[in-house]
This record gives C-alpha cells, sequence and structure tokens, in this order.
C-alpha cells in the first residue's frame, strides 16, 4: 500500500481514519446552505488512511 | 351580571401579600424590572396597580408609618424578590452552559497497549473471527492498538488471504 509523505500530497475518501500527537479544534466551516463542512488540522506525526470494511474469509482452505 | 367587589383596606405588608399571593412570580419581576425598585422594595403605585386587577377585590392603601415587625416583612419581600431574579438568572446560565457542553465534543481516552507485532496480529485475527466487518479505526480502539500497527497487520493478513474487503458495506 502506498504512503504519501511529500508536501502537498493529498488523500480523498468517504471515511479516513487519522491518528496524531495533536489535533485541532474542529471549525464548522460553511459556505451555503446545503455544502457545509468540518475543518481540522493534525500536527505532529500525523498517519492518515482511507478506512476499507474488512472481514474474515471463512473458507480460506476450501478456496 | 354584576361583578361583586369588596373594599378593604390594608397595610402596605397586606397589599403585598395579597398581591403577591394572586400574582405569579414572573408578572411581580416583570413589574420590578420596568419600575425603579424603592428602598422598600416596588413602589407602592405598582402594587396598588396590581391590586386592582385583581378580580373582585378593591385594595385603599392605608398610609402610615411602618413598624418594625412592617419593615421586616416589606424587607423579606424585597429578598424574595431578588432570590427569584437570582434563581431565574441561573436557570438561563444552565441552560447556555447545558447547550454549550452539548456543542462541544466527546473526548474518549484510551490508552495504547505495547505489544509486539505477532502478539497484535493474534489478537486483530481475535477479533475478525467474530464475523464482524471491522474498519483499521474500529480494531485500533476496540484492542488499544496504534492505527499504523493495525493497518500494517491488516494488510499483511489481506495478502495471506486471511480477511478480504467486505463488498457489502458501502
Amino acid at each position: 500500500m502506498p504512503e504519501y509523505r511529500n508536501l502537498g500530497d493529498a488523500l480523498r475518501g468517504d471515511k479516513i481514519a487519522a491518528s496524531a500527537k495533536r489535533i485541532s479544534m474542529v471549525t464548522v466551516a460553511k459556505r451555503t446552505h446545503a455544502h457545509k463542512g468540518q475543518f481540522a488540522t493534525l500536527r505532529d506525526n500525523a498517519y492518515c488512511v482511507i478506512e476499507i470494511p474488512l472481514k474474515v474469509v471463512i473458507n480460506k482452505k476450501q478456496s | 351580571m354584576v361583578e361583586k367587589i369588596s373594599e378593604r383596606r390594608v397595610s402596605p405588608i397586606e397589599l403585598m401579600r395579597t398581591v403577591s399571593s394572586n400574582f405569579d412570580d414572573n408578572l411581580i419581576l416583570s413589574g420590578s424590572a420596568d419600575v425603579a425598585i424603592t428602598s422598600g422594595g416596588l413602589p407602592i403605585s405598582i402594587w396598588e396597580e396590581k391590586a386592582r386587577l385583581l378580580n373582585g377585590i378593591r385594595v385603599t392603601f392605608v398610609s402610615g408609618t411602618l413598624s418594625s415587625s412592617d419593615i421586616l416583612e416589606q424587607q423579606n419581600m424585597q429578598l424574595r424578590n431578588e432570590n427569584l431574579i437570582l434563581r431565574d438568572t441561573i436557570r438561563g446560565i444552565q441552560e447556555r452552559l447545558a447547550s454549550i457542553e452539548a456543542s462541544l465534543p466527546r473526548e474518549k481516552v484510551i490508552v495504547l497497549r505495547e505489544l509486539s507485532e505477532k502478539e497484535a496480529e493474534n489478537e486483530i485475527k481475535k477479533l475478525f473471527s467474530s464475523g464482524k466487518t471491522l474498519y483499521y479505526s474500529d480494531i485500533a480502539q476496540q484492542l488499544r492498538l496504534d492505527l499504523e500497527l493495525v493497518v500494517n497487520i491488516c494488510n499483511k493478513l489481506q495478502e495471506q488471504g486471511e480477511i478480504t474487503i467486505d463488498a457489502g458495506v458501502s
């Protein structure tokens, strides 16, 4: 799995898990009535990953 | 229909008692907010006006010097009014505090465990054996493990064919 660590690298996904030493307070960003989002900054050894739903392979030996 | 009106001659204290027992607290407070409070509490004119509004009672104010018990009762009434105002203010502050607390993000503290990669892998396998569909963050939170370690182990398990992406979950 590639790991992007260059300045300016971006990540886009429906669900992103993140960990960092410091996470800023969440700010609500309003653009239009229907279009609003939230904003936060992760600092110091920040790590983000696009989440994937995982489940166990039950019939591994048969396949 | 003839309205029955009883006329009573009362002292300022009796007047206050009559009004207080017939009006709710808010009405008395709203009267006090508009008019400057005199040293003896509300101005007599306010009390008389309130008394006039009472159904069937016409109160005639008897002027005269106040006895010490009357002064004490007058002060008591004033303190009760102040108490009501303060209680109202505290209620407002409590409501505002509750709304602020509700808007704050909930913080949950977990202490991460220091496990070897092998131990962590075994625990992750055990967690998946329940048959649940899990995200990296679910595993990290439930097992109290570092997110990066969880991602690395999950990638390894995916390559080994132990776990796979659940296509049923969007």
